[in-house]
């Protein structure tokens, strides 16, 4: 076909399997701005879906493909014949001047990003090293334990604990593609880029003034990590777009029992926890801040909440029995993280990733003002209510801090290696978080300044 | 025209402007751009790496060997091997290969075995 129809058709199914899934819930007359809600959870749920299918012996393929599109697309389909369509009406707002100005640098930015992603080669090395040729041999071969379990027969890859989503979406996009082309990657990543800012446009439309969602949308955007990142062709922008739109979902979920938000965030929990291995302790972790959230102000919300994070876990269950019915080893064992002993032999280690991670969340050339923007609405909301709710966003995003340091802390590989090579990237997920909730914290503010006046 | 059309159009004007002119826009855009191979750590053949890939037969076993190559050489000839010469299988143990792929001073040599 070509990279750019094979890639654009690749996606097409996606957005089409995602409409067919949140069907029952897409509010009537407004089904085309759910666009970057569609592509979001139909990427999610036909990769897991495809993955899973190597797992029970599939190879990865236009036949997978089919079967899987098929199955989620008449599940929803199904949901929405059997419940009917919801009388949820869209919200709806128009757009301001300020709005105005910063859709034009969206699309600006959005547009150069995309064009970009058609046109580049991976920068990363993982990418087309170990990514790419994982999702080949699981087109060719499927998940053969002679490539994908270490053995002294046969090459086998590198880092076999990692879930295989992005390998199985370019092996997918490849198949499209009709040949091996290394920007099927970033084409993938840049189209992701785009739907993700469409996904959050959309659902914070109406609930947030426009010039704001719009300006704190762009914000992120052209913050020049994520750019540089979309064109890596590595799955941290992935996974950080799934972490960040599961944190979205619930919030919306918890805060206005928004049921589409619901089934997004379960979805995207799912993409997540399938596109590196940190997805797990990144979405147990808001899951966690959000069930601690929720227990004073959306008790009723929380079974529903848990039961959509219990389907997500559930779809890694797979992955897990054929890791362990392997024996593969895991880069960061539970073991080593919870080595009281070991830990406090290696303080130093704490002194060369702490300071090296904050300053990947602050600095301003890599992630613009995301992470110091949300503390600061986070903290004046607190001053002005003296209510703790607010510090949850922060709460949240310095939670993944801590988290990133223990695992650095816990980790066994070279410290300075380590930080030099991932700490980066490993950071994506909570930034993206801290862009995506600054919106409405600084709604919530704005509405709280108005109320006091 | 809508506020929303005139913001999407303004936007695709500008982006237009941006990566006409040298700049970080343009660099975004990847002006000019790569092309479908990876962008080794080294200087490889890309193309004679396809060729290979292409004669190599698909249902095979291959032990790729790059003697005197630097550990970086030899890990980018890996993985371009898992890239271009899949679904041939790629080997530790000589006795199950059925060809030796040999890259020297930045030739390949393609050998069937026994």
């Amino acid at each position: 076909m070509g990279l750019l129809p094979g890639v654009l058709a690749l996606n097409a199914v996606f957005v089409a399997v995602g409409y067919a899934l949140l069907l029952a819930l897409l509010p009537r007359g407004a089904e085309a701005s759910y666009a970057g809600v569609a592509l979001l959870a139909g990427a999610a749920a036909t990769g897991v879906g495809v993955f899973v299918a190597a797992i029970a012996g599939l190879h990865v393929g236009l036949l997978s493909l089919a079967l899987v599109a098929a199955l989620l697309a008449a599940g929803g389909i199904a949901a929405a014949l059997l419940w009917g369509r919801t009388d949820v009406r869209p919200h709806r707002a128009s757009l301001d001047g300020w709005g105005a100005v910063a859709l034009a640098g969206l699309v600006c930015v959005l547009s150069l990003a995309l064009v970009g992603g058609f046109r580049s080669s991976p920068w990363l090395d993982d990418s087309w090293g170990i990514w790419l040729p994982k999702g080949l041999a699981l087109s060719a071969h499927g998940l053969d334990e002679r490539l994908f379990a270490p053995n002294g027969s046969y090459v086998f890859f590198e880092v076999p604990d990692y879930p295989l989503w992005w390998s199985t979406v370019a092996a997918l996009g490849v198949r499209f593609v009709g040949s091996v082309d290394a920007r099927v990657l970033d084409a993938q990543l840049a189209i992701l880029l785009v739907g993700f800012a469409g996904a959050v446009a959309r659902l914070l439309w109406g609930r947030v003034r426009t010039w704001v969602l719009l300006w704190a949308l762009l914000l992120v955007v052209a913050s020049p990590e994520l750019l540089r990142e979309t064109q890596s062709g590595g799955a941290d922008v992935p996974l950080g777009v799934f972490v960040a739109s599961f944190a979205l979902g619930s919030v919306l979920w918890l805060a206005s029992g928004d049921r589409l938000a619901l089934v997004f965030a379960a979805v995207c929990a799912a993409g997540a926890l399938a596109a590196k291995t940190e997805g797990l302790p990144e979405i147990a972790l808001l899951f966690v801040v959000a069930l601690a959230a929720g227990w004073r102000v959306a008790r009723p919300r929380l079974p529903a909440l848990a039961g959509a994070a219990a389907a997500a876990f559930a779809s890694a269950v797979p992955w897990s029995w054929w890791r362990n019915a392997h024996g593969l080893p895991t880069r960061l064992p539970l073991r080593d993280l919870l080595d009281v002993a070991s830990l406090a032999d290696r303080t130093d280690r704490l002194g060369r990733s702490a300071p090296a991670l904050a300053g990947h969340f602050l600095d301003p050339t890599e992630w613009l003002l995301l992470v110091p923007l949300l503390v600061a609405a986070s903290v004046a909301g607190w001053l002005l209510t003296r209510r703790a709710l607010w510090l949850v966003p922060t709460a949240a995003v310095l939670l993944g801090y801590a988290l990133l340091v223990w695992a650095y802390w816990a980790a066994r590989e070279d410290i300075d290696y380590l930080i030099g090579t991932s700490a980066y990237r490993t950071v994506t997920p909570f930034t993206l978080l801290a862009g995506v909730l600054l919106a409405p914290l600084a709604e919530l503010l704005l509405r709280e300044r108005a109320r006091r006046d | 025209m809508s506020r929303s059309a005139a913001a999407v159009a303004g936007g695709l004007a500008l982006a237009a402007a941006v990566a006409a002119l040298p700049g970080p826009g343009r660099r975004l855009a990847e002006i000019p751009g790569d092309g479908p191979d990876p962008v080794y750590d080294v200087r490889l053949p890309g193309e004679r790496i396809r060729e290979v890939g292409r004669r190599l037969p698909d249902d095979t076993t291959y032990l790729l060997r790059a003697p005197g190559a630097t550990p970086l050489v030899a890990g980018n000839l890996k993985a371009a091997g898992q890239l271009f010469f899949a679904p041939a299988l790629p080997v530790q143990d000589e006795r199950l290969a059925r060809w030796d792929v040999v890259y020297r001073d930045g030739t390949f040599f393609l050998l069937p075995r026994g």
